[in-house]
């Protein structure tokens, strides 16, 4: 029922290049030249130079976990939320120095967390707009050394990407469903069947017709009906414009409930899934983050970066720091949060002090929110300031209703530790 | 509805200014020496390697195109002004289907598929929407060097709605007549999408992958041009045709002695024993006659074949097939 993508067909497994073709004079990268051949990483130093000061190493329980970018002098470190998420975190800088460090604050939607280490005298990144650099031009993915740890180009500008197309979204027994079969010789969303008594049927959807957009969100293909929908649940009341013998006309549907027979196997262990053929081909020459779809808005670069690399500083050659990479999302790309949205998003994760108490947590969170609006910050970006909002309200509610329990109070997310330091 | 008629107006003057008579990679200036030597060695030659790759992406970038066949979706490259387009052949399958072309801003048009090379995996499209496309020039890919930079474009992954074809810029590693390696790396949906060399002309069309990161298999452009016409007059390159009988050795006649079960001759209802008696209007006297006129033949032609059956002439419409060669 999903989109197939054409490549595949041929996945050779050697280089079938005969003996006779031309072989690269470089020594140093083998029978073929990659962008990250020690020498031409070594071209990008210059680059790299002063973001590196604010590259950290971050360890979970003394393993490469991710890269961390400064925030601030005192110890903030921003890095991929999802590389610390258990486990004894470490900051290790380029001098030498460890710190323990503890999440004060994450976002889940962008992947980010901050840390607070008790790192003294770290040098604290600046921030340079990801617009300055566009499609084409050289980047440099910076680590806590010299050398960059990967090179590439802008493949994609920074975008933003509409809720329905974030991330492959996986059915439920409670995902909404139409009861149509698509018209799999069709690229546009064209129904083949409409399944008697379902929601389709009841609306009035008839074979042939083309779905055109759901809720006025477009539908451009089978794929993006399919996803749109599962953005809804049983019985939850859609408009649907379709175009039936070329005329355009407008439905409502209530949802119906997916069949049990349609619903995917049950989740299989992170990272060993089969998958489909595109997560094959993905994974096919390098590894990739765990975490690595769903970000609101980011940039796409073809540098090939090591998951354990992600969290640190992307700069241009330059050396501006157009923002942070989040992850090695296929073989194609890795991505980055840009900067501009980074920034965004910061005051919303650094308003909470680590020692607050849940009062102070919630004026703290209160008062991001507000700013956040005020700045006309990113939807997502207020929408996770309000997550945190409610979070840090539910904290304190249960800490009233709990005064003589030591905790931990009940997170949304884990964040860490629960507050030590508590009001009454 | 008063206020649509100002904007298709200009959206009319747009497109007319965008259609231009020369090659959208003409106006590309030839790449400055950080491009063409063995390897940048400064910041500064990185810099003017990225103008050189940023003027070539903003002329190639509007002739990347998703070809959408059936449920399936590839990449392609635009390649004349009327809307000829490069591809990989098991993009773009047999000739003659009607198939969608998402353009690189999303707006969609029609076309169909034209010839395909399944040996080389060589394939062929075309726009049917009237208009004038902004297009490549085709280069020579046996000219590349090992060490040579080149671009790629495509749609990995397929089209995704807001993201513009996407950019990577690699070396060239290996080459022969028949296959150029990169470490542009590609991705399901990449085929058919264009690398070029650094001047913005076609050089390869990207067809397969292997495990490693820097094994992305990419179609000679040569071979285009080598077969060009054939490719243009919806043939397939480098096969001969295909029926699928064989000759019962006993008999003075045309007698098929078996039938390959999935053949054309076997989906045209042919049957062990059959006689063939005429062939596309000209009577057969014997099997090796009846040879010579079906290598006359096109693959996909559709011939009228006569047969005597149990003393029972039988007229049978078959569609010929094709083999490598």
């Amino acid at each position: 029922m999903f989109k197939r993508y054409v490549l595949p067909a041929l996945v050779v497994v050697a280089l079938a290049v005969p003996a006779h073709a031309q072989r690269s004079a470089r020594k140093d990268s083998g029978p073929v030249p990659t962008k990250n051949s020690a020498t031409f990483l070594a071209l990008f130093k210059p680059t790299v130079e002063t973001a590196a000061r604010s590259t950290v190493r971050i360890q979970v329980d003394g393993k490469d976990a991710a890269l961390g970018t400064v925030l601030s002098e005192d110890g903030y470190v921003l890095t991929k939320a999802s590389q610390v998420k258990t486990g004894k975190v470490t900051v290790k800088t380029r001098d030498g120095r460890d710190f323990d460090a503890q999440v004060t604050a994450a976002s889940d939607l962008y992947d980010l967390a901050v840390l607070k280490s008790e790192g003294t005298g770290l040098v604290p990144i600046a921030w340079s707009p990801s617009s300055a650099a566009p499609v084409g031009n050289w980047i440099a993915a910076a680590g806590a050394g010299d050398t960059p740890v990967a090179v590439g180009v802008v493949s994609v500008a920074a975008r933003t990407v509409p809720p329905a197309y974030r991330a492959p979204r996986v059915p439920t027994e409670k995902s909404g469903f139409l009861g149509v079969v698509l018209d799999t010789q069709a690229s546009e969303a064209r129904i083949d069947r409409v399944n008697p008594e379902s929601a389709a049927e009841k609306a009035g959807i008839k074979a042939k017709d083309v779905i055109v957009s759901i809720d006025g969100q477009e539908v451009i293909d089978q794929e993006s009906l399919i996803y749109t929908l599962l953005g809804y649940q049983a019985g939850d009341k859609v408009k649907i414009v379709l175009e039936r013998d070329g005329k355009r006309m407008e439905l409502a549907a209530t949802l119906g409930k997916r069949p049990a027979d349609l619903l995917p196997p049950k989740e299989a262990p992170k990272g060993k899934g089969k998958g489909n053929r595109g997560d094959f081909q993905n994974r096919m020459g390098s590894e990739l983050s765990e975490r690595r779809s769903g970000f609101p808005t980011f940039l796409q670069t073809d540098a090939v970066i090591l998951p354990t690399d992600c969290g640190g500083p992307l700069v241009d050659l330059d050396g501006h720091v157009l923002g942070i990479t989040i992850a090695r999302a296929g073989r194609t790309e890795s991505h980055a949060i840009p900067s501009e949205t980074v920034e965004a998003l910061l005051p919303v994760l650094l308003a909470a002090k680590p020692d607050a108490t849940p009062a102070q947590r919630v004026d703290a969170a209160r008062a991001a929110l507000e700013k956040a609006e005020a700045a006309k910050a990113p939807t997502d970006v207020v929408s996770e300031a309000k997550r945190i909002l409610q979070a840090a309200v539910a904290e304190e509610k249960w800490w009233k209703e709990h005064p003589a329990e030591p905790g931990p109070a009940p997170r949304e997310v884990d964040r860490g530790p629960a507050p030590r330091t508590v009001g009454k | 509805m008063r206020f649509r008629r100002p904007f298709a107006l200009l959206g009319l003057l747009l497109w007319a200014g965008l259609a231009a008579a020369e090659p959208a990679t003409k106006s590309i200036p030839e790449p400055p020496a950080a491009v063409t030597k063995a390897q940048p060695e400064s910041i500064a030659d990185l810099k003017a390697f990225q103008k050189q790759t940023r003027a070539v992406i903003d002329k190639v970038i509007p002739a990347t195109v998703c070809l959408r066949v059936g449920a399936a979706s590839g990449s392609g490259v635009i390649v004349s002004r009327d809307g000829l387009i490069m591809t990989a052949g098991h993009v773009s399958g047999e000739p003659g289907r009607k198939i969608k072309i998402v353009l690189h801003d999303g707006k969609t048009v029609d076309g169909e598929t034209l010839g395909f090379g399944p040996a080389i995996d060589s394939g062929m499209a075309r726009i049917t929407t009237p208009g004038e496309w902004p297009y490549c020039e085709v280069g020579a890919a046996k000219d590349l060097k090992s060490g040579q930079w080149v671009i790629a474009t495509g749609h990995p992954g397929g089209y995704k709605k807001g993201r513009s074809p996407v950019v990577r810029v690699g070396r060239v590693g290996l080459r022969d007549d028949r296959a150029v390696q990169s470490d542009c790396t590609l991705v399901g949906g990449d085929s058919g999408g264009p690398l070029f060399d650094m001047s913005g002309k076609v050089v390869g069309i990207h067809s397969r992958i292997g495990q490693a990161i820097a094994a992305n298999i990419h179609v000679p452009s040569d071979t285009y041009r080598d077969t060009w016409d054939q490719l243009v007059k919806s043939e397939i390159v480098g096969v001969s045709p295909y029926f699928g009988v064989t000759k019962d050795e006993d008999a003075k006649e045309c007698k098929l002695a078996a039938v390959t079960p999935g053949s054309p001759a076997a989906e045209a209802g042919f049957k062990a024993g059959d006689v063939i008696t005429r062939f596309d209007g000209k009577d057969v006297a014997n099997y090796d006659e009846m040879v010579k006129m079906l290598q006359a033949q096109k693959p996909l032609a559709r011939v009228t074949i006569e047969v005597l059956r149990k003393d029972e002439v039988k007229e049978l419409k078959v569609k010929i097939g094709w083999r490598r060669s």
